[in-house]
């Protein structure tokens, strides 16, 4: 038979004994590999009569919902959308004063670069370039991802328009690009909230402002690592303390476990997810420490930018992993809706 | 058009998979590989990209009532899909429009327009439509759209040998639902129960379009108790953005304006 | 029912729906208990103590259905004085002889005269025919008021009264509360207004006891007068797609078309001896000649004449027992020489497969005609011996052909399914590259013999070359003209030159030619029956324009008894035939199963003939005597009486009787086929069986190279109960280790409470569940489940016992040091071990069923 078949020489059915694959009907069937033999396979499965009688509490500890499929270009995505949004935000409050020309470049730049690898690291995740364009096919309000594709494409334009221009760009361009950049930074935490994923739906209200401080946060300890005049840095420090503790402050919020949601908050102590939201913490804290040093060395600054920056990273894949392990825990999901029906009976 | 939809009545599901395997071979989807999950007879476990009729199998050391068993014992059986929900999670997220209403009110995914972003598969409240690894882009339940625009009946309702699953005009389907249950009622199996048949049922996502009959609460089958489309609510998200972009940009300006105030 | 006949169940769920109780009886919580109201989990092998209890209750508690039971079963009819019942000899019967290990039943008849049993008699294994026995029926002795002693109903209340609730108890591990349930559901759902139907499929026949389940279930049916009468009824759910086809126009070695025996070497030496035995003086099988000689017709065309005796000689005369198991044993032993395998597998299907392989390594040639090349093709490179490198595939001699076949989507041609409903199924695609249908092989190769033989002038070959074969054939590919053959199995009046359109026209003149008297009408008027499609919309509810049904589109056998004495129906609600008294005709919703024009108050004249033997109240007209068989008089080969024997392999020993199990199975005692000890064999401590999954179909063939289904059940596995897995250290989804002393096999592990284990007089037993799907090739692999089965069978129909036996189970993957299975014993026997036989049978061992058995003188060498 397999000399038949790479013979080409067809006498029947094809079916190759060896991999019982049929040619013909049925030949795009691609079976995924057999997971390996080992532990995976092994399953959770518990004498059934020691849950509780009453009910079953889940489908034997498989997820209810899917996990975000998101790749790792997705979180880098939202930091750099967020220092985009940050800059547009300060190159806007900025006078058009001369010591401030280098700073409000450096943001004019930032801006404009954040807003087009943003969208390349997002169509990187889809997998085919032209595929980002299909988001530009409808507006649809009732989807995050669609304001903020549009405000995406809108504020990139401003702000290569703000870059191209410069010092020259008229009010409404810088105004625009200011307010562009805001929804930048702000929309993806409204982009999670506006899910079903536990974690993030417990925690819609306080995503935004998370993410706005943090873009506030990230913008500073980007703008921390240029060189950048005494004003400057001032102004940087001032702008990025204000979100340091934002951030800080909604970080604490989001930790924080009611007997409502406690199951779906819990990802934030362990695995991936709770190491890289510790080592956010960690870094946004030791930043600002730093900060607070009253000395003035360019080198605290850069090492406080870099925490932050580091921070700020961390953060944002921090939650797309405690994202997906809310998503892989049933009771994340059964737990506070019972409790809500309870509530609402 | 009317709205069609699925009544499935997991009461008579014989848990045969003729509704997974139906689907598979019409929509041509490829095997998901050979996993012996030891879940009972769960192999497959969940909706997937390219699984989109799922049986689950459901033991239980409990009894259903109006059944006689040596020990107290039961397994439940329940044939799943997208629910088609009226107000859909997917659909209200894509942002692509690749997820359109269809004139049989099913929700329907473009292959064509859908770019693969992702977002429907956490905005979906009962973790149904996935993305394909292979080609990228997001896949589910058609509901048969193919074969109902030639006045078909879906395959997986087709090959349903009990007729748990029942397609149908969802009045209809309703009105057979409801019977159905109050006859199970007066024969003492008090367990059962509509899920989401209409919006009073499960104000979440205004009812759904593939409803249930269940014996035992949802979370046993593995779907969500009180399941809502992420959509609703959502206001307080824009709300609390809003007022921190207001802080971002009195930030800015205070932090400006602290700097050059301070010079003056 | 629910796991293996899914879309039949959907009558079953339909029932549900308007208020049926279902009750599940199966060692397993299945698909079907899931659904069903009551599941009672049985220990295999034991379903006739539970059956019996059933007997006993209906009878004790005087349930039975008086008007039914006196005038259309056997119940009054009186047995011979030198009957004994397993009552007074410890589990035997009268005429047991110890030195053939087999019953003579003469002493099983009744009083004064001797009848045979409807269809497929084999009194060749039981002794000689009886000349005598067309002698007249009405000679028969009767007490209608059932109280002599020797009467069928007080011989049967007598057999059946040790078969207690506790006995249940102690025989099956079901409560006598849940006994007690069952018995009043079906009690309460029986009678004049209600009936309740038993289906049963393998988990009934596979024993070696298998037929006398189904009797006992035939005995609670008549007794509750479900039989005949819509809504009742025993259901053989049948396997294959057309299984009941391939029974009808068998594939058996021992039949032809429509239930004619095949001739037998030693006596049936010429037609009138042959149709003297077989022909019955009164009942339908008195048209017994009309039917052969149809038949001969059909196969010889205008060489059949008078003289010739209808080319009767060129039929084979089978010498013995030519079973699958017995040939195979043979093939072992070097005595078969070529094997045609279409659309079997029997080295995954088969009883222990190391021995299935033995068989096929001896053989000179063997052709494999199959979708896939599955296991019985590929024994010779991929088989487990071979890869553990025990044998080599250099030394075998064997020659494998492998012709790829059509599928079902590929050919047209009938399917008869459980309900002998012939459905015709038409062509929806050409086959590809070589794939031809078997019926294109078939033809073929007959055509291609006859070219071959059609100048020899040896007489040998005159039964090749008059054969008649002129089939046309149509397409490229030349794909014979199925209507054609169905066509000749309908049957045509060369008088008259029309389709025949029914068996009562048929003659022994050699006017009528007809392939199987059975189907007689299915090409009724030159239109194919079995293809009309009307819905049920739009005819009555028996559907009579649905396909076609033998015999004469019935959908319901014997179903004048669905009609009381007098001919009206026992119930408005029930009411299915009936009498009517102004056209003097039975009329209803479906054909009546009777003589049309035969009123209720006929009574026959002591000299009467043939079928005028039948009276009015006789709506059993297959039977000799017209009425339902409480008991056997003949026909069986292991009683006329269900009895409760263990399985060959048990962990019990028999808690009714001495005689462990039942004397008359077929035994294998070879080297590559070793037994366990009778019970209680510390080696082999648990109970077995073997049943299939929805996700698969039987060896695998056409499943397990599909991979929509293997995602389904992936891989090969047993499941234990939660109880079990502590006991051997078992974890769900690892692996475990079964063992026969055939063979040993690994699977994954599947632990769960649907499995359950049974205190019996307070020792726990638990039972070891295995599906049989996996073997060597395929998509989804795993090892066979019976490489641990052993042959051993059912005496009646050589149906193996592959439901129950013994096994040991240990945690972990099979060893690699082990032996593959190549065929004999893994461990050492135990000839110490507790008597199968009581008392032993002197020459029960040395392959009684081989092809040197000698059960009647071989005539020649296979
Ligand atoms: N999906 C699917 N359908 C099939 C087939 C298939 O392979 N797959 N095969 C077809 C064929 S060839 C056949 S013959 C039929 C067979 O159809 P079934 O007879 O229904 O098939 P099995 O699963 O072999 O056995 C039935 C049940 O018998 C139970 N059993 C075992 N021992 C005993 C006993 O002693 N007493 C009682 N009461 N029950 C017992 C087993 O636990 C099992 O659940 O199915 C046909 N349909
Ligand atoms: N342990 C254990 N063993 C058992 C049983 C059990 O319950 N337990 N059950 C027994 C029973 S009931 C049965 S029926 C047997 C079944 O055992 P087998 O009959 O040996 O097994 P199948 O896989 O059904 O084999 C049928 C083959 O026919 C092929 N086929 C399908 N259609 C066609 C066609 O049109 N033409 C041709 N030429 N080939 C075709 C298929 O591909 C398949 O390989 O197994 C028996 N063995
Ligand atoms: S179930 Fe999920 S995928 Fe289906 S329509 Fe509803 S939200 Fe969309
Ligand atoms: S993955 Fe496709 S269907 Fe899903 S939201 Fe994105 S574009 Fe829409
Ligand atoms: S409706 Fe069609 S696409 Fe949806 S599950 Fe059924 S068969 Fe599959
Ligand atoms: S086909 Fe019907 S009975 Fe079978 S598993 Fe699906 S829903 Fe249940
Ligand atoms: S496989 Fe075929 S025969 Fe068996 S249940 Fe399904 S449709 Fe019927
Ligand atoms: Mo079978």
């Amino acid at each position: 038979m397999s000399q038949a078949l790479t013979s080409g020489l067809k006498i029947g059915r094809e079916m190759d004994p060896d991999l019982a694959m049929l040619t013909g009907e049925g030949a795009q069937q691609r079976v995924k590999q057999a997971e390996p033999d080992a532990g995976s396979i092994v399953p959770l499965w518990q004498r059934i009569s020691s849950r509780p009688a009453e009910s079953l509490p889940d489908y034997y500890r498989l997820p209810l919902l899917k996990e975000p499929v998101w790749i790792w270009s997705v979180p880098a995505y939202f930091y750099l959308g967020g220092v985009a949004g940050g800059c547009a935000v300060l190159a806007a409050a900025l006078p058009g004063k001369r010591r401030f020309d280098a700073l409000a470049s450096w943001c004019r730049l930032l801006a404009c670069a954040g807003v087009t690898v943003g969208p390349a690291l997002l169509t990187w995740d889809l997998g085919k370039m032209t595929r980002f364009l299909n988001m530009l096919r409808v507006f649809r309000p009732s989807s995050p991802m669609s304001v903020g594709s549009w405000s995406l494409a809108g504020t990139g334009m401003l702000a290569t328009l703000s870059l191209l221009l410069g010092k020259k760009a008229p009010s409404s361009v810088r105004y625009g690009t200011a307010l562009g950049g805001v929804m930048v930074a702000g929309y993806t935490g409204v982009l999670l909230g506006n899910t079903a994923n536990p974690l993030w739906l417990e925690k819609r209200r306080l995503l935004p402002p998370l993410f706005i401080s943090s873009a506030i946060a990230s913008t500073a300890g980007a703008l921390e690592l240029l060189p950048l005049n005494l004003h400057e840095e001032k102004v940087v420090q001032r702008f990025g303390m204000v979100g340091k503790v934002g951030e800080a402050a909604a970080m604490v919020a989001m930790e924080r476990r009611t007997p409502a949601n406690k199951e779906a908050v819990y990802g934030f102590e362990k695995g991936r997810g709770g190491l890289l939201w510790n080592a956010a913490k960690v870094a946004l804290v030791a930043g600002v420490v730093l900060d607070l040093i009253p000395a003035k060395s360019s080198t605290r600054r850069k090492a406080s930018g870099l925490l932050t920056t580091l921070g700020a990273i961390c953060l944002r894949y921090a939650l797309l992993e405690t994202g997906k392990d809310a998503a892989r825990e049933p009771q994340a999901v059964i737990g506070p809706q019972r409790r809500r029906m309870q509530g609402g009976e | 058009m009317t709205a069609t939809g699925f009544f499935t009545d997991t009461s008579v599901c014989i848990g045969c998979k003729a509704c997974e395997v139906a689907c598979k071979q019409w929509n041509q989807l490829p095997a998901d590989g050979n996993f012996f999950s030891g879940r009972s007879y769960d192999n497959t476990i969940h909706l997937e990209a390219t699984t989109w009729r799922h049986v689950a199998f459901v033991e239980r050391s409990l009894q259903l009532s109006g059944q006689i068993t040596a020990r107290p014992f039961s397994w439940l059986l329940m044939s799943d899909v997208c629910k088609h929900c009226k107000r859909a999670g997917c659909l209200e997220a894509c942002p692509t429009g690749a997820i359109v209403r269809t004139e049989f009110e099913s929700v329907y995914v473009q292959p064509d327009v859908c770019n693969g972003c992702g977002y429907c598969v956490v905005c979906c409240p009962f973790g149904v439509i996935n993305r394909r690894e292979d080609d990228g882009r997001a896949w589910k339940c058609t509901l048969c759209y193919d074969r109902q625009k030639t006045g078909g009946e879906p395959a997986c309702a087709k090959a349903c040998p009990t007729d748990s699953i029942t397609f149908g005009k969802l009045d209809e389907l309703r009105e057979i639902a409801r019977k159905r249950l109050e006859l199970l009622h007066s024969r003492g199996v008090h367990e059962a129960y509509l899920y989401g048949m209409t919006d009073d049922d499960q104000p979440g996502t205004g009812g759904l379009h593939a409803f249930f009959l269940l014996l035992d609460r949802p979370e046993a089958y593995n779907l969500p108790p009180e399941p809502a489309v992420p959509t609703k609510g959502v206001g307080a998200s824009w709300g609390t953005m809003g007022v921190a972009a207001a802080g971002m940009l009195v930030a800015a300006v205070a932090a400006v304006r602290s700097v050059e105030g301070g010079k003056k | 029912m629910a796991e293996c006949h899914p879309v039949g169940f959907r009558w079953v769920m339909e029932a549900k729906r308007r208020g049926a109780t279902i009750i599940h009886i199966d060692p397993r919580f299945t698909r079907t208990s899931a659904v069903a109201d009551i599941h009672v989990p049985i220990r295999a092998g034991s379903d006739i103590a539970f059956l019996g209890a059933l007997v006993n209750y209906i009878i004790s508690n005087d349930l039975w259905f008086k008007d039914y039971v006196v005038n259309y079963t056997n119940a009054a009819a009186l047995i011979s004085k030198d009957f004994q019942d397993t009552e007074d000899l410890d589990g035997l019967f009268s005429g047991w002889d110890v030195e053939k290990g087999q019953y003579d039943p003469a002493s099983w008849q009744y009083e004064g005269v001797e009848v045979s049993p409807a269809a497929g008699h084999r009194e060749m294994f039981s002794g000689e025919p009886r000349a005598e026995r067309g002698a007249i029926i009405a000679a028969e002795k009767h007490d209608y008021t059932l109280t002599d002693p020797k009467c069928v109903f007080q011989i049967l209340k007598r057999h059946f009264s040790r078969y207690t609730a506790e006995v249940v108890e102690d025989a099956c591990g079901i409560s006598k509360a849940l006994f007690e349930k069952v018995a009043r559901a079906l009690c309460d759902n029986s009678g004049r207004e209600r009936t309740s139907a038993i289906c049963y499929a393998v988990g009934w026949t596979q024993h070696t006891v298998g037929v006398q389940y189904i009797r006992t279930a035939a005995i609670i049916q008549l007794l509750l007068g479900n039989i005949g009468r819509p809504g009742g009824g025993i259901m053989a759910l049948r396997g294959h797609a057309s299984i009941q086809g391939s029974t009808d126009i068998p594939t058996l070695y021992n039949m032809l078309p429509g239930y004619l025996p095949m001739p037998k070497a030693s006596y049936d030496t010429d037609l009138q001896k042959y149709i003297e035995f077989n022909e019955s003086a009164s009942g339908w099988w008195s048209e017994f000649p009309k039917y052969m000689v149809s038949l001969l017709k059909a196969w010889y065309g205008p060489a059949a004449t008078a003289e010739n005796q209808w080319c009767y000689d060129y039929l084979p005369h089978i010498t013995g027992d030519h079973s699958h198991m017995v040939t195979v044993a043979a093939m072992a032993d070097g005595f078969v020489q070529g094997y045609f395998v279409m659309g079997e597998n029997p080295a995954v299907g088969s009883m222990n497969t190391a021995l299935q392989r033995k068989g096929l390594r001896q053989l000179k040639w063997l052709v494999v005609n199959d979708f896939a090349p599955t296991e019985t093709a590929e024994f010779w490179r991929k088989a487990p011996e071979i890869a553990s490198g025990e044998i080599k595939t250099t030394d075998i001699a064997t020659e494998v052909f492998f012709f790829p076949c059509a599928a079902h989507t590929e050919k047209e041609g009938t399917f008869t399914n459980t309900q002998r409903l012939l459905q015709w199924r038409h062509k929806a695609v050409e086959p590809p590259g070589d794939c031809r249908s078997d019926l294109h092989f078939i033809w073929h190769l007959g055509r291609r013999l006859k070219e071959l033989y059609r100048d020899s002038t040896d007489s040998k070959d005159r039964a090749i070359r008059d054969l008649t074969w002129d089939y046309g054939s149509k397409g490229a590919i030349e794909e014979p003209e199925a209507e054609q053959v169905l066509a000749e199995i309908n049957g045509y009046d060369s008088s008259e030159q029309k389709y025949i359109s029914g068996y009562k026209e048929l003659k022994s003149d050699g006017t009528t030619i007809c392939g199987c008297w059975i189907y007689c009408g299915c090409y009724k008027d030159g239109v194919n029956q079995p293809a009309r499609r009307k819905p049920a919309s739009e005819q009555n509810w028996v559907a009579p324009e649905w396909g076609w049904a033998w015999p004469d589109n019935r959908r319901l056998l014997y179903n004048r008894a669905s009609a009381d004495l007098e001919g009206k129906p026992w119930s408005e609600r029930k009411k299915y035939i009936w009498w009517d008294e102004e056209q003097k005709k039975w009329t209803g919703y479906d054909t009546p199963d009777f003589i049309v024009n035969r009123p209720p108050d006929y009574r026959p004249s002591p000299d009467a003939k043939g079928i005028d033997t039948l009276s009015g109240i006789d709506p059993f007209i297959m039977q000799a005597e017209g009425k339902g068989w409480l008991y056997d008089p003949s026909g069986l080969l292991d009683g006329p009486l269900p009895t409760h024997y263990e399985p060959e392999e048990s962990v019990l020993k028999n808690p009714l009787y001495g005689q462990q199990c039942n004397p008359a199975r077929m035994e294998w005692v070879r080297r590559d086929n070793p037994y366990h000890k009778a019970w209680g064999d510390s080696r082999y401590p648990f109970i077995a069986t073997t049943y299939r999954l929805t996700e698969h179909h039987t060896a695998g063939g056409m499943s397990r190279w599909l991979p929509w289904l293997c995602e389904l059940q992936p891989e090969m596995f047993i499941e234990v109960s939660p109880e079990l897995a502590e006991l051997r250290g078992l974890k769900n989804g690892g692996w475990a280790t079964i063992s026969t002393m055939r063979g040993e096999i690994e699977a994954r592990v599947l632990v769960t409470e649907r499995m359950q284990p049974y205190v019996q007089n307070g020792t726990t037993l638990h039972t070891v569940g295995i599906p049989y799907h996996w073997s060597y090739v395929g998509r989804s692999r795993g090892n066979a489940a019976n490489e641990l089965t052993a042959f051993i069978a059912d005496p009646n129909v050589s149906i193996e016992e592959s439901k129950a036996f013994s096994v040991q189970v240990i945690a972990g993957r099979k060893r690699s040091d082990r032996r593959a299975a190549a065929g004999g014993p893994l461990n050492e026997s135990d000839s110490g071990g507790p008597e199968r036989d009581h008392p032993p049978v002197q020459e029960k061992p040395g392959g009684k069923h081989g092809l040197k058995a000698g059960k009647t003188e071989l005539t020649e060498e296979a």
